[in-house]
């Protein structure tokens, strides 16, 4: 009637008596007004529940209340914003009614609408809005206002749910990912009151959402279940409570998930952050402000941070993750572990930490929780052999071997986090390391000899640590063990020995002239390249996330060392191949390495790296390398060898001259021209897309290093070496080509 | 970039141009001129960087075009007085390349600018192949009315007529007197300068001496050489009759 005449004044007043009267009836009913889809779905939910929380027993209602669910869950995860409104709409009627269905009363309950329910919370605790809201939702639906009573039901419901083993996998992974959730938005909360100060009071919860005795009970808990995705679930609800910015959690979620759902448009945190040209705009005195409030927002989140570490420490969380990684067969999930040991290492850490009486900077938490675990394992393995002694048996050797892999692991955490505090540790705390990595290496089976390998790589990297490792290698069998962990049939066992062998060349900066070593290391690095398929659940989430390449890594940072040496260059330049007893000749080295530089291949940043480092050493000679290096200095490369030689006796300098390798300038254009038949000039335009700032310095390096060669000019135009190189001077976006997907750079 | 920049100039020293595509030809132009702009890049850079540009140039006149609106004049014109001699050839042989580019022509009206180039064809003895470059590049200028007007009132060209026709190089003889007729077409002043030098005589005089292949017997001259002998002795009837 008012879209025909605006002035009717009837039709107003009626209007108006509308607006006032119609959601106070609806109010009344229960039901809402939302005619969408969203609150109809809702509305049907609220009318299959019972008033006690759990579903009607009948099973049309059942059949309802399960496909309003699965509607809702899909509606949240199609678009979150929309999703959580409507959630949130009649004072979050949505938030109450899933909490009801995710917590029903009678216990129990039917699973798969838990689930959906959980999900969806879960899901839509994504919003910071809802999940502040559904805060609120949780003290009332505990029935107390004190915000603690419903914080010892909620810690109960989620516990049972983890410990019963009768639950589905989905209804645990829903519950911790709601809690991980929650702690993290609880996290963002403090944040932003720590960066206002006291004038951002909307919190109503000053400390954690959860008890440090929850969380840990929690990860605990999951990662001592025999479910792989589980675990997982676990190891990522203890980065969240003890990540220091709870942002970089949830931005990475979001990126990993590649929902298109306008997610990276949600602001989590009520602090505008201002760019580097706003701050720099800014006058002093404001400047000053707003230094000091982000100097003491990173205070809270250290702080926090530490605090949690800590308490997970006291609490035997280390314990709990190191026997999750000592007894689990799989690589990926020891390495895992050893890396959240090492995160949760740093973040005990204090920076600040004056110099203590034995010249570290570690603080006293550093080598209390270092000592105790240290001490305790030492302990055990004790009460153990006098166990054993007492009734007059020999010690039991898996028992011994598994306390020996936890201090390996904890000890392989530890040069993982800080190579100051991993080396301090080996020389005061683990007294018997060097036995106990022999135990370890020589035991036989693949699980710890891994572990000792794994252990090996990772205190090669390290200074502090490299000269322990070599002395591993100066024992009289230790030909024998290095042998042995090479030759392993294992691929974990074999890339870390290998990665050790690697790292302590570079560290010496000379690569070993032992031909035979050169080549078994090549034939390790070789059999590293080859792909096996994986198996079980957990193959699945690692192919999907592509993000475990460890033994491939391994595989090419061993081959970008080997690769300066000229007789390894020419064995790879003709199509030298891993073969063994099991596989018969596969494709060459080098067809492998343009392989994986294929863009399909989803390579890490380090890989990239390597595989151009490799093309680089292949496509120049160590003659070409010497004059490169004193290019711009006031000595040629001969005037140096004849100073050299002023110092040295004629044997010595016979000696030298014999041991010099002399590579033929022909000898480097051919291989160029087989790299180009290989196509490596494609490779290396592969690698440039997406490649880090160093990685492209060492492809154009490679172009130019092949263009010297003229026969091998036109072949790298047509594999688009030109067009790169253009590119990159201009700076013009490059376009890259993934499947189906673009993405631009 | 230096690095990607070298890596373009190397690809593009020894590859026929028509055999690129058009983005990659003219992409490649700006590129090249900035390492050749490029204070910190070596002499070797540089040098491979103005080969890459002469064989683009000699491509077409879009690449010439495109030199010369990177400001190409002006930067290969500095480059040739870099230290290193090649640099200087090359600098020289790339900008020999841009002619017939208006912009090229109206840079070798200026008086000094024109100075400069004669030096160069003069000073044969130490840098022949900069000399050779700068001839074939003045050969192809004196076309032009005004350069020639330009090139007869310069204090230096008569003296460079004078030891280029008599240096006994063929190549650089063969320019000199391309150089000598186009003056000769103009007439005026420039006729004047060519009469002023004694070209005429010497060119009856060697044509004289070498007419129809005779006295080249004793010179031993390679098969390229005779060829070229028989250009120049046609060359110098040509001056002669247009006296």
């Amino acid at each position: 009637m008012l879209s025909f005449d605006a002035k009717n004044k009837a039709a107003k007043m009626l209007l108006q008596e509308l607006k006032v009267t119609a959601p106070k009836l609806l109010k009344e009913s229960g039901v809402s007004s939302s005619s969408s889809p969203m609150g109809s779905a809702l509305n049907n939910l609220q009318m299959a529940i019972k008033d006690d929380g759990n579903a009607k027993a009948d099973s049309n209602a059942n059949d309802q209340v399960h496909q309003s669910l699965k509607f809702i869950h899909a509606s949240i995860l199609d678009d979150l914003t929309n999703g959580a409104h409507e959630l949130l709409k009649n004072n979050n009627r949505g938030g109450k009614i899933l909490i009801h269905l995710a917590f029903p009363s009678e216990g129990g309950g039917a699973s798969e609408v838990q689930v959906l329910a959980l999900k969806s919370l879960s899901a839509a605790c994504a919003y910071p809005a809802f999940s502040h809201s559904i805060e609120n939702v949780l003290v009332k639906w505990g029935g107390n206002e004190n915000g603690e009573k419903w914080k010892k039901k909620f810690e109960s419901q989620v516990f049972d749910i983890l410990s019963s083993e009768s639950r589905s996998e989905d209804l645990m992974n829903a519950v911790m990912t709601l809690q991980m959730r929650l702690t993290l938005n609880c996290h963002v909360q403090q944040d932003d009151k720590n960066y206002f100060d006291e004038s951002f009071t909307t919190s109503q919860h000053d400390g954690d959402l959860f008890s440090s005795d929850h969380q840990v009970a929690v990860v605990s808990t999951a990662l001592q279940s025999p479910r792989e995705e589980c675990r997982s679930t676990g190891l990522n609800l203890l980065s969240s409570w003890l990540e220091p910015n709870p942002l970089i959690v949830i931005n990475g979620s979001t990126a990993r998930g590649g929902e298109n759902d306008g997610r990276d448009r949600i602001s989590h945190s009520k602090v505008k952050e201002p760019s580097d040209q706003e701050v720099n705009q800014l006058p002093a005195r404001k400047l000053a402000g707003y230094r000091n409030r982000c100097a003491q927002r990173s205070k809270g989140r250290v702080d926090r941070s530490r605090k949690n570490a800590l308490e997970f420490c006291r609490k035997g969380g280390i314990d709990g993750l190191i026997s999750s990684a000592a007894g689990s067969r799989e690589g990926y999930w020891r390495r895992e572990c050893v890396l959240a040991v090492g995160r949760v290492m740093n973040y005990i850490r204090d920076e600040t930490a004056p110099k203590g009486e034995d010249g570290t900077f570690i603080d006293e938490h550093t080598k209390n929780t270092i000592q105790a675990f240290f001490k305790e394992k030492e302990h055990e393995l004790t009460i153990e052999e006098i166990k054993d002694e007492s009734v007059g048996e020999q010690p039991d050797g898996d028992s011994e071997l598994m306390t020996c892999m936890k201090r390996c692991l904890f000890a392989t955490a530890l040069f993982v986090a800080n190579g100051e505090v991993g080396g301090w540790a080996l020389k005061e705390m683990w007294k018997y390391s060097k036995s106990d990595w022999n135990y370890l290496a020589v035991s036989g089976d693949d699980r710890f000899m891994a572990a000792a390998s794994e252990c090996a790589s990772a205190a090669a990297g390290i200074e502090g640590a490299r000269a322990w490792i070599s002395s591993c290698i100066d024992t009289p069998n230790a030909d024998g063990v290095w042998r042995q962990l090479l030759s392993c049939d294992d691929k974990e066992v074999r890339s870390g020995a290998a990665s050790a062998m690697a790292k302590l060349g570079l560290a010496n900066k000379s690569v070993s002239s032992d031909e035979g070593e050169l080549f078994a290391l090549l034939e390790v690095a070789a059999g590293l390249l080859e792909e096996e398929p994986l198996e079980g659940a957990l193959a699945t989430k690692i192919s999907s996330e592509n993000s475990y390449h460890a033994p491939l890594e391994r595989g090419i940072e061993l081959l970008s060392y080997l690769s300066s040496k000229t007789s390894v260059k020419d064995e790879i330049i003709h199509g030298f191949a891993f073969s063994s007893k099991s596989t018969p000749a596969g494709s060459s080295v080098l067809k492998k390495l343009v392989e994986l530089s294929d863009p399909i291949s989803v390579l890490s940043p380090a890989m990239s790296y390597s595989l151009a480092t490799i093309f680089t050493s292949l496509s120049v000679s160590i003659e070409a390398l010497r004059r490169e290096a004193f290019e711009g200095k006031e000595m040629t490369p001969e005037q140096y060898d004849d100073l050299q030689a002023m110092g040295k006796t004629p044997e010595e300098r016979k000696l030298e001259a014999s041991n010099k390798e002399i590579e033929d300038p022909d000898a480097v254009s051919s291989r160029i021209k087989k790299m180009v038949q290989h196509n490596v000039p494609r490779a290396l335009v592969n690698l440039v897309h997406g490649g880090t700032e160093a990685t492209r310095e060492q492809v154009v390096t490679a172009m130019m290093r092949i263009a010297c060669e003229p026969a091998a000019r036109g072949a790298m135009i047509q594999q688009g070496c030109l067009s790169t190189c253009i590119k990159l001077v201009k700076g013009v976006s490059i376009m890259r080509y993934n499947q189906n997907t673009i993405i631009i750079e | 970039m230096r690095l990607s920049q070298h890596t373009i100039a190397k690809l593009l020293i020894t590859t026929n141009p028509a055999l690129l595509n058009t983005s990659q030809c003219m992409g490649s132009i700006q590129p090249l001129i900035m390492l050749v702009r490029d204070h910190d890049s070596s002499d070797l850079q540089k040098f491979e960087a103005l080969l890459s540009l002469t064989n683009l140039v000699s491509f077409n006149d879009n690449t010439k075009q495109h030199v010369v609106a990177e400001r190409g004049i002006s930067i290969l014109s500095y480059a040739m007085f870099s230290n290193h001699e090649m640099v200087r050839r090359a600098a020289t042989e790339a900008m020999s390349n841009l002619v017939p580019n208006p912009d090229m022509i109206l840079h070798l009206r200026e008086h000094e600018k024109l100075k400069v180039w004669i030096t160069f064809a003069s000073d044969f003895e130490e840098h022949f192949e900069c000399a050779r470059a700068a001839l074939g590049c003045l050969a192809m200028v004196t076309q032009d009315p005004q350069i020639a007007a330009e090139l007869s009132k310069a204090s230096n060209a008569e003296s460079m007529i004078k030891s280029v026709l008599e240096c006994g190089n063929l190549e650089l003889m063969h320019r000199m007197l391309i150089i000598v007729l186009n003056l000769m077409e103009h007439g005026g002043k420039s006729k004047e300068l060519i009469f002023s030098t004694g070209t005429v005589a010497f060119c009856e005089a060697y044509t004289q001496t070498y007419k129809n292949g005779g006295e080249t017997q004793d010179l031993e001259l390679s098969q390229s050489d005779e060829e070229m002998m028989k250009i120049t002795v046609d060359l110098a009837k040509e001056v002669v009759l247009a006296s």
